[in-house]
């Protein structure tokens, strides 16, 4: 696959998350938990694709981690206790939000690419 | 990575680079991206102004750290290069100039 495909497969994943926002714990289902998970492991997977085939320079490789990062902490909290989760995976979405936005700024500054 | 701001993206310098911060205390014509986007390239507004291509190596050996740091720091009269002292913290364009010299390493 190429830089576009696995961009857009996260930006996919990326929504699934965003589409649980702003629910109440006791709102969310264990499914819901499951979906969460599901989506932010495959973003970290991306990530470790994207570092192996299709890294441009080291400024690249350091947001890929941080994306990384903050999307693996998403998945290892939805493993975790579901007391305080929620706030959790949102505090590590707006970082995982932060880091995506951070390279499509800097390197397709002019595309207007979201988020 | 040390350098790879793990922790706090909003102190990132990545997230400097691309929007200035959070407080947004960039306009956004004075974010380093609005000139010296597209990978460090520069973008059409960046080129129009006179940006060099931070990803090209002879560039990058014709300037000492110190020389783009003051750069950073005093921007460019004329060149509309605005300056930066006092709106980010020492440590923090420091590490800016290490995303300059990043573009040219793999």
């Amino acid at each position: 696959n190429s830089v576009k495909e696995l961009c857009g497969n996260s930006a996919k994943e990326f929504q699934k998350i965003n589409q649980l926002k702003g629910f109440m714990p006791d709102q969310l289902t264990d499914a819901d938990y499951k979906t969460i998970e599901k989506a932010a492991e495959t973003m970290a997977a991306n990530e470790t694709a994207r570092q192996s085939k299709f890294n441009i320079d080291a400024n690249t490789m350091n947001i890929s981690k941080l994306v990384q990062i903050h999307a693996g902490r998403i998945a290892e909290r939805c493993k975790g206790d579901r007391e305080g989760c929620i706030e959790d995976v949102g505090h590590n979405f707006r970082f995982l939000f932060l880091s995506c936005r951070s390279c499509h700024q800097i390197y397709v500054t002019e595309a207007g690419v979201a988020p | 990575a040390a350098d790879v701001m793990g922790g706090d993206p909003e102190k990132s310098p990545y997230f400097i680079f691309g929007s200035g911060s959070v407080q947004g205390s960039f306009a956004p014509q004075e974010t380093c991206a609005y000139c010296h986007g597209n990978g460090g390239k520069g973008t059409s507004f960046g080129r129009e102004a006179g940006v060099p291509d931070f990803t090209d190596p002879k560039w990058q050996a014709s300037r000492t750290d110190e020389q783009l740091l003051e750069t950073i720091k005093a921007g460019k009269e004329g060149k509309k290069m605005p300056s930066y002292r006092g709106k980010q913290t020492d440590e923090m364009l420091a590490r800016l100039l290490q995303i300059v010299r990043n573009f040219a390493k793999k």
